[in-house]
């Protein structure tokens, strides 16, 4: 029985890494990858004339830094990392505003951009 | 006495007589057709035999020699690239049918109003670039089929010039020979100029949006694709035509990799940017007023109530752009598209190879969209993109978005 249940587990957490091949790095927040670059967690809508989709969960590891392109993993600090809203009165495109001891992240959905995190000095 | 009558039956009389004389004196002649070999494809070039106000035809007359249903020759328009070898396809007709024998062979001669355009000529049957695969214009007959190849490396984008061919007779070895030299065939070419495009070269783009519309419809958890990626599809499909990774965004398949990203945080000021690093032919902004739309008292798929349709106000000034644009310009134009106010980012790819009837179709990341049909409808395809876009963004942000679109014809450096 406790070797049945043992395979059980092993099975279950085996398969949920072949799933995510992101690790934790702060809950629901910050993951990584096999590289150690580090990816924020997000929710997007996808707009598509025959795909669209709602509320999808999506990894971001580019950032805007003064009109440069750059990753993520060169701005976070994982250990001070917070989010701190979910919105801006002044723009209606944030989904998501975040910081660190450094620096100011903002998330932002719409309209077509890339990279979709903007990075500012605090 | 004069008697009109009399007098133009004895003209005709004299004509009949005349050409009788020279349908004797010419059975040694050589009298072909050389024209487009509609059969078989050409390459790196576009043929054109459309007659239309978008491209005028010019005619040749052959003369009398020829029978009546030769003597009008359509002379092709063709585009042909600059980079690369054009390769026309010709075919050799008999231009007179007589009763008796007619000469059936004779010497090709092809005269390039441009001594900088190269010129060489290849069997039908062997394209493999091997010099014994060449077309010996000494030695043609009708019948046969050949390739005309132009190299016009050495000229600038947009250069015109016309090729034409003239017909003798070569030693039948039966001690006669005609003296006739006539031209039996013309074709007016022009180098593909900077804004237009050859189908040869979208298919690598055609190839990276087959991969980016198969990935992104998968809907992945994670990577590359697996976000909205209109702005990165479009720029990834441009970069490819123009083989470039610096200025556009790259990625690379097959070890997953981001080549180069380029700040495409707005898709507006994207075409701007694409218009600064020399790839913009004209730039178009039309504003909301292009459209006008009717309040409907309906749930639509989104959840709105009331829901807008939308229609086009002006399409004259819509269709009067694009004909513009296009206008006298035989092949593919590209036009990177940004609709209600930045929302979503595509592209439209105009067929101009047939100038009668110029079509359009409008792609995203999911490749081909529900918009295409004839140029002359486009109008009806920005309302197709429009009107999804508009009604999907507005129970998301609580506001009814702006109606612009934005328009960059996209050209080499």
């Amino acid at each position: 029985m406790k070797k049945t249940i043992f395979l059980f587990i092993l099975f279950f957490s085996m398969s949920c890494q072949q799933g995510n091949p992101y690790s934790s790095v702060k809950t629901n927040l910050l993951y990584k990858d096999k590289k150690n670059y580090i990816y924020l967690k997000e929710k997007m809508d996808i707009a598509s004339e025959k795909h669209p989709k709602n509320d999808k969960t999506v990894y971001l590891d580019a950032v805007l830094y003064k009109d440069k392109v750059l990753k993520l993993s060169q701005f976070a600090d994982t250990v001070t990392f917070r989010q701190i809203g979910t919105k801006d009165d002044k723009d209606v495109f944030v989904k998501g505003i975040y910081e660190d001891k450094k620096y100011k992240y903002i998330f932002r959905d719409h309209p077509a951009s890339y990279p979709n995190i903007l990075v500012l000095d605090r | 006495m004069y008697n009109p009558t009399i007098n133009s039956l004895r003209q005709q009389s004299i004509e009949k007589a005349k050409r009788l004389k020279e349908i004797l004196v010419s059975k040694y002649d050589f009298l072909p057709v050389v024209k487009i070999n509609g059969s078989e494809k050409s390459k790196n070039s576009v043929i054109s035999l459309d007659d239309s106000q978008n491209s005028k035809l010019e005619y040749l007359n052959l003369g009398n020699y020829y029978d009546e249903k030769w003597r009008k020759y359509p002379v092709a328009n063709i585009v042909v690239a600059k980079n690369s070898v054009a390769r026309i396809p010709l075919l050799v007709k008999m231009g007179y049918d007589p009763v008796g024998p007619q000469d059936g062979d004779g010497i090709l001669e092809f005269k390039s109003s441009n001594t900088s355009a190269k010129l060489n000529f290849i069997d039908n049957e062997n394209t493999d670039y091997d010099a014994e695969d060449k077309y010996d214009l000494k030695d043609s007959e009708y019948g046969d089929e050949f390739v005309l190849e132009i190299d016009a490396k050495a000229l600038s984008r947009g250069t015109e010039f016309t090729i034409s061919v003239f017909a003798s007779d070569d030693d039948d070895g039966l001690g006669k020979t005609s003296k006739r030299k006539g031209i039996c065939g013309k074709f007016n070419i022009k180098v593909v100029q900077q804004d237009v495009f050859l189908e040869e070269e979208l298919e690598k783009s055609f190839d990276v949006l087959s991969i980016i519309s198969q990935e992104h419809r998968k809907q992945p958890k994670e990577g590359e694709y697996s976000v909205n990626y209109c702005i990165q599809g479009a720029d990834r499909f441009l970069g490819a035509i123009v083989n470039n990774q610096k200025d556009f965004y790259a990625y690379d398949d097959e070890n997953e990799k981001r080549l180069n990203s380029p700040d495409l945080s707005n898709a507006i000021a994207r075409a701007k940017k694409i218009k600064e690093l020399g790839y913009g032919f004209d730039y178009k902004e039309f504003d909301a007023n292009i459209f006008g739309f009717q309040e409907i008292h309906n749930q639509d798929k989104y959840g709105n109530n009331p829901t807008r349709k939308l229609f086009l106000k002006n399409k004259e000034s819509v269709d009067n752009y694009f004909q513009s644009m296009i206008k006298n310009k035989i092949g593919i134009h590209i036009f990177y598209l940004s609709i209600v106010d930045g929302f979503h980012t595509l592209f439209i790819i105009i067929d101009n190879k047939n100038p009668r009837i110029p079509t359009y179709k409008i792609y995203d990341e999911d490749g081909e969209t529900s918009s295409k049909g004839f140029l002359k409808n486009i109008g009806a395809g920005l309302i197709g993109q429009s009107q999804w876009v508009y009604t999907w963004a507005k129970p998301k942000f609580g506001y009814w978005a702006k109606l612009n679109v934005s328009l960059l014809k996209f050209q080499r450096k």
